[in-house]
C-alpha cells in the first residue's frame, strides 16, 4: 500500500452507497424508517433534511452500522455491509457533540482511526500533520479537547473523520453547535473540504437552508420515508408534494385552498376572494387533468407582487420586516395569510390596501387529499 | 427411528436454526454479550445478598440448634412467640420514638442550616466543610465522643450544666432510662443532620437564579419567595431525604449498639438492636430471624406506600 | 448608601449566626482532639480546662504500644479487599448496565437501589450461619463478604451514575474508527470514568472502614479485630483511659479526613449523585 506523501491530502475513491428496501422497526407499528431506494453516487454530496424524528439520524446511523436495520440492504461501492460490524465498514462519522475522545490530545485523537487500522506510525504521523495543515489545527496538536473552542473542536472532528479517507463520509449536523457567524463560514469550508477528498457524503440536518446551499441532491424525510430525492433546484422550484413545498424555502410557499375545473392545458382554480385560469406554462409543466378536484395553489413569496391599481386576489397589509436587502410583506386577504417578499425600498404601510400577483410560470398545484403536485415538469 | 423422535428431532433442528439466526443478527449478539457481562456481578448479588436474604426470611420459620446449627421447622412458632410478647412491641415503639424524633430534629436542623449556609457570609466555603464534619466521623468515634462529653464524672456537658446551675448534681445520660432514649435520639442528629445539609443545600444551589429575580420584579417579598418557590423547588428532594433518613434511622443498629447497647433496662431497646440481642445474646437465630422477617414486612410496606405517594409526582415533571 | 448599609449589616450578622453555630456542631471534634493531648490528672480536672496544659504525648505513646496497628492493619486488609472485588464486579455491571440492552436491564438496576436501602442487620443472621458453614468464621474472607452486602449495591449505583455521564457518542466514534468492544472499555471509557471509579472506590473504603456490625459478631479473637471494634470493646473496659480512647479515636478520623481531603472538590455532588438523585 503506498502511503501518501503528498503535501496535499490523500484523495478518497467514494464508493456508491446504495439503501435497498430499508426498513427499521424499534416497536411494533409503523416503522421509523421505511426508504424503497436511495442510489448515492460515487463522491456525490447529499443531504437527508427533514424536521426532527423524521428517521434522518436512524438512517445514517444504520449507514454507519451503529444501528441493525430490521430488513433490507445497503451497498458500499456494489458490495453488502449490513452484516459487517461498524468497526470494519469503512466508514467515517462526524457527530452532533463532536466527541472527541477527551483524555487524549488533538494528534491523538486524530490518529486512533488509523491506530485501530493498523497504519504505520510514520505514515500516521504524516497524515495527522497534512490533516491537521488543511484544517489550519496544526497549531494545536498538543491540547485536549476541552482547551480548544467549539470551532477548533468541530474542525478536529471532521480531521478524524477525513484522515482515514473512508469510502463513506456520514456527518450529523455537525454545524449546528456553531454560532450563526462562523456556520455560514463552515459550510462553504465543509463543501470545498469534500470536494477535495472526494468521499461520498450523507450530510444530516434539519436546516433547510444548510440543505439547500451544500447539496449536490437533497433527499427531503418525513416519517421515515423520503419525500423527494433530487438537486436543489429541482425540489426548490418543483417541489413534489406539500410537506416538501412548505418545508423548504425561508420565508415558507404560500397555499391557498380552493377548486380547479376543468383541465387538459389549463384549468380554473377558485378559492374565496380569488379566481385564477391557470394555463400549463403558468405553472410552469403539464397540469394533469382534475376536473372539480379539490387543490392547492402555491406560490413563493419572491413570486408574489404588490401592486396598488389591481391584481389576482385583494389584501391588506398586516405587518411588514425589514430584511435588510428586503422586506417581508405580510398580508390578510379573503383567501388567507400570504407573504410576499419584496425590495427594501418598497413603501408600505400597516394597514394598506392592494392587490397580490402571481407570477404566471411560478404557480404550483398541488391535490390537496394526495398532497402531490399535480403538475409533471416538463423535461 | 419412530416418528416421535423424528418430530423432536426436526423440532430440535427448527430451534437450532431459530438460535443460530438469533446469533446471526449483530444487535442480539451485543446484547448478549453485555447480559454475560452482567453475570459475575448477579452471581455475586445472589452469593452475599439476594440468597442470604432469602435464607433469612426461611429461618423465620425454624429453630436453630445452639452448637450445632441443626435446624427444625416450628411453623409459626417463632412468631406467636415474638407477637404474643411484649418485648418486640415495646422495641416497635421505641424504634418508631427514635426514628420520628430523629427525623423531625434533623429536617428542622438540616433545613434551616442548609439555608443559612446558601446566604452570602465571611469564611462561606469553610464554614460548609466544618459543618458537615460530623457525617464524615466512624460511627465508633462519634459515640465514643459523646460517652465522654456526657459522662457523668467528668464528662464537660454535666460540669457546664451544674456550673451554670440548671442542674444540681451530674446526670448519667445514657443510664437513666428517663434520659437514654433522648440522649441517643440527640446523638444521632448531631452525626447526621449533615446528610440533610448536603442534599439541600446541593438543590438550594441548582434553584435558577432567574426564578428569584422574576418574582422580585413581580413584587414578591424574601418571605414570599421563600414561599412560593424555594420550598416548591425542594420539595422532591424533601420527600427523598425523608424517606431514605426514615429507613436508615429505622435500621440503624450502630449508635444505639454503641451507646447503650439498648439499655437502660430495654429503654433504647429498637429492633434492629433486639434482632442482634436475640440471636447474638440469646442464641435464638431463629427468633431473632422472625424479627427480621416483620421488620422486612413493614419495610416493605413503607417502600410501597412511598412509590405510591410519588407516582403522581412522577407524572406531573 | 443606607441599602448598602443593610446588606452590610446584613451580611456580619450572617457570619456570625453561621461561625457560631458551626462552632458549636464542631465543639465535640474540639473537645476530642484537645482530650488526646492531655495527662489522666488533667483529664480529670475539676474545673475541666479547654485546652491542655502541655502538650502530652503518652495516650498515643500507650495507644501505639498496644493493639493498634494490629487493628488498624485489619481494618486496612479487609477495607482494600472489599473496595478490590467490589470496584472490579460494580465497573463491569455498570458498564452493562449503561451500554447494552437486553431484557431484564431496567428491573435489575431497580433491585440494586432497593438492596442499597436494606439494612445490614436484616443480613446478619442468615450472613452469621453461611459465614459458619463456610468455615471462614474470624476470617478476613468473612468481613469481606459480609461488607460486600452493602458496599457492593452502593459502588455499583454510584458507578452507574458515573457510566451515565459518559456520552455514549464519543464510544460509538471510537467504534466507527475501528476500536472493538474491549479497545472501547479499555482505551475510551475507562480513562473517562477513571475518576469516578477512584471516588467511588474512596466511598466504599470509608463504608468498610466503618463498619462496627459485622466485625463484631464475625471476629472471635483480639488479633483479628476492626478499629472499630477494638476501640468500642476497650471504651467498655472499666479501667479504661478517656485520654487513650481520645487518642485512638482522632487516629481513626485521620484516614477517613486524609480520603476526603482527596476527594473534597467533588464530595457535595458525589454525595447527591449518590445516595439523593436515586
Amino acid at each position: 500500500m503506498p502511503a501518501e506523501h503528498a503535501p496535499s491530502f490523500g484523495r478518497s475513491n467514494g464508493s456508491e452507497l446504495r439503501l435497498d428496501r430499508l426498513v427499521k422497526r424499534f416497536s411494533r407499528g409503523e416503522p421509523a424508517v421505511q426508504i424503497d431506494e436511495l442510489r448515492i453516487r460515487a463522491g456525490e454530496f447529499v443531504t437527508l433534511v427533514g424536521p426532527s424524528g423524521c428517521g434522518k439520524t436512524t438512517t445514517m446511523r444504520m449507514i454507519a452500522g451503529l444501528e441493525d436495520p430490521s430488513e433490507g440492504e445497503i451497498y458500499f461501492g456494489g458490495k453488502p455491509v449490513v452484516d459487517l460490524s461498524v468497526q470494519r465498514r469503512n466508514v467515517a462519522m462526524v457527530f452532533q457533540n463532536y466527541a472527541l475522545y477527551p483524555h487524549m490530545r488533538v494528534s491523538e485523537n486524530l490518529e486512533y482511526g488509523l491506530k485501530k487500522r493498523g497504519v504505520p506510525r510514520a505514515e500516521r504521523e504524516v497524515r495527522v500533520l497534512a490533516v491537521a495543515r488543511m484544517l489550519r489545527i496544526d497549531g494545536m496538536l498538543d491540547r485536549r479537547p476541552r482547551q480548544l473552542s467549539g470551532g477548533e473542536q468541530q474542525r478536529v472532528a471532521l480531521g478524524r473523520a477525513i484522515i482515514r479517507t473512508p469510502e463513506v463520509l456520514l456527518l450529523d449536523e455537525p454545524l449546528s453547535n456553531l454560532d450563526a457567524k462562523l456556520r455560514t463560514f463552515m459550510r462553504a469550508e465543509l463543501v470545498k473540504l469534500q470536494r477535495q477528498v472526494g468521499c461520498t457524503t450523507v450530510f444530516v440536518t434539519h436546516d433547510q437552508l444548510e440543505a439547500m446551499t451544500m447539496s449536490d441532491r437533497i433527499a427531503v424525510m418525513r416519517s421515515g420515508r423520503i419525500q423527494q430525492f433530487d438537486t436543489p433546484q429541482d425540489i426548490y422550484n418543483h417541489p413534489a408534494n406539500l410537506f416538501v413545498a412548505g418545508f423548504i424555502g425561508s420565508p415558507p410557499m404560500n397555499f391557498i385552498a380552493g377548486t380547479a375545473e376543468g383541465g387538459g392545458g389549463g384549468c380554473t382554480f377558485r378559492a374565496q376572494g380569488l379566481q385564477l385560469h391557470v394555463s400549463d406554462a403558468d405553472c410552469g409543466g403539464r397540469l394533469r387533468p382534475g376536473d372539480g378536484r379539490q387543490v392547492t395553489l402555491g406560490i413563493r413569496p419572491e413570486h408574489v407582487g404588490l401592486d396598488g391599481g389591481s391584481g389576482d386576489l385583494a389584501a391588506v397589509v398586516s405587518v411588514v420586516e425589514l430584511i435588510g436587502a428586503e422586506k417581508y410583506v405580510f398580508l390578510e386577504s379573503e383567501a388567507g395569510e400570504l407573504i410576499a417578499r419584496t425590495n427594501a425600498d418598497a413603501r408600505l404601510q400597516p394597514g394598506d390596501r392592494l392587490f397580490c400577483r402571481f407570477q404566471r410560470g411560478k404557480i404550483r398545484m398541488f391535490d390537496s387529499t394526495t398532497e402531490r403536485a399535480c403538475v409533471e415538469p416538463l423535461a | 427411528m419412530d416418528a416421535g423422535g423424528g418430530s423432536t428431532s426436526v423440532r430440535g433442528n427448527r430451534g437450532a436454526g431459530r438460535l443460530a439466526r438469533f446469533w446471526a443478527r449483530r444487535g442480539n449478539r451485543t446484547a448478549v454479550v453485555g447480559a454475560l457481562l452482567l453475570l459475575p456481578v448477579v452471581a455475586a448479588f445472589i452469593l452475599v445478598i439476594a440468597g442470604p436474604l432469602a435464607r433469612g426470611v426461611i429461618l423465620g420459620f425454624y429453630r436453630v440448634q445452639q452448637i450445632t446449627m441443626n435446624t427444625r421447622f416450628v411453623g409459626l412458632g417463632n412468631f406467636e412467640r415474638v407477637l404474643g410478647g411484649t418485648q418486640f412491641w415495646n422495641a416497635l415503639w421505641i424504634t418508631l420514638q427514635y426514628t420520628v424524633g430523629g427525623l423531625v430534629l434533623q429536617m428542622v436542623l438540616g433545613v434551616g442550616v442548609a439555608l443559612l449556609l446558601n446566604q452570602h457570609f465571611h469564611g462561606r466555603a469553610l464554614a460548609r466543610s466544618l459543618a458537615i464534619f460530623p457525617y464524615l466521623l466512624p460511627i465508633v468515634v462519634a459515640t465514643t465522643v459523646w460517652k465522654w462529653l456526657l459522662n457523668p464524672n467528668y464528662g464537660i456537658f454535666n460540669t457546664m450544666l451544674t456550673d451554670v446551675g440548671l442542674i444540681s448534681q451530674p446526670i448519667g445520660w445514657f443510664s437513666e432510662p428517663d434520659l437514654a432514649l433522648g440522649s441517643v435520639i440527640l446523638v444521632s442528629t448531631w452525626r447526621v443532620f449533615p446528610f440533610v445539609v448536603i442534599a439541600i443545600l446541593g438543590r438550594l444551589q441548582n434553584i435558577p437564579r432567574q426564578l428569584y429575580d422574576a418574582a422580585a420584579t413581580d413584587g414578591a417579598s424574601a418571605w414570599s419567595q421563600f414561599w412560593d418557590i424555594t420550598l416548591p423547588q425542594l420539595r422532591s428532594v424533601l420527600i427523598i431525604t425523608v424517606f431514605l433518613r426514615f429507613i436508615w434511622d429505622f435500621n440503624d443498629f450502630n449508635t444505639i449498639a454503641l451507646l447503650t447497647g439498648g439499655g437502660p433496662a430495654e429503654a433504647t431497646l429498637t429492633l434492629p438492636v433486639l434482632i442482634y440481642q436475640l440471636g447474638f445474646g440469646q442464641h435464638q437465630l431463629g427468633l431473632a430471624a422472625a424479627v427480621a422477617d416483620l421488620t422486612l414486612i413493614l419495610l416493605s410496606v413503607l417502600f410501597v406506600l412511598y412509590f405510591w405517594m410519588t407516582k403522581p409526582l412522577g407524572d406531573q415533571r | 448608601m443606607s441599602r448598602m448599609r443593610r446588606r452590610l449589616i446584613r451580611t456580619w450578622a450572617l457570619t456570625v449566626a453561621a461561625w457560631l453555630f458551626v462552632l458549636a456542631v464542631s465543639f465535640p471534634l474540639i473537645w476530642m482532639l484537645a482530650s488526646s493531648f492531655k495527662s489522666p490528672t488533667e483529664i480529670t480536672a475539676v474545673p475541666p480546662r479547654l485546652l491542655p496544659d502541655a502538650l502530652y504525648l503518652g495516650n498515643y505513646e500507650a495507644l501505639f504500644a498496644g493493639d493498634f496497628w494490629r487493628w488498624f492493619m485489619n481494618s486496612i486488609i479487609v477495607a482494600s479487599g472489599t473496595v478490590v472485588i467490589v470496584i472490579v464486579l460494580g465497573t463491569l455491571g455498570a458498564y452493562s448496565l449503561t451500554r447494552f440492552s437486553y431484557p431484564g436491564q431496567k428491573a435489575t438496576s431497580t433491585a440494586i437501589l432497593f438492596t442499597y436501602l436494606f439494612p445490614s442487620v436484616l443480613m446478619l443472621v442468615p450472613l452469621f450461619l453461611i459465614i459458619v458453614e463456610l468455615r471462614i468464621m474470624n476470617t478476613y474472607w468473612a468481613l469481606i463478604l459480609a461488607d460486600m452486602t452493602f458496599a457492593m449495591p452502593f459502588s455499583l449505583w454510584l458507578l452507574r451514575s458515573y457510566f451515565l455521564s459518559v456520552p455514549l457518542q464519543v464510544e460509538e466514534a471510537a467504534m466507527v474508527d475501528g476500536a472493538s468492544r474491549f479497545a472501547c472499555f479499555f482505551q475510551i471509557v475507562l480513562p473517562q470514568v477513571m475518576p469516578g471509579i477512584i471516588s467511588t472506590g474512596i466511598f466504599a473504603f470509608i463504608l468498610a472502614w466503618d463498619d462496627y456490625l459485622f466485625a463484631s459478631v464475625f471476629t472471635t479473637t483480639a488479633e483479628m479485630k476492626t478499629l472499630p471494634v477494638g476501640i468500642a470493646r476497650y471504651a467498655n473496659e472499666l479501667n479504661a483511659e478517656w485520654g487513650i480512647l481520645m487518642a485512638a479515636s482522632v487516629s481513626v478520623t485521620v484516614p477517613v479526613l486524609v480520603l476526603f481531603a482527596f476527594l473534597q472538590r467533588r464530595l457535595l455532588p458525589d454525595l447527591n449523585a449518590g445516595a439523593v438523585k436515586a
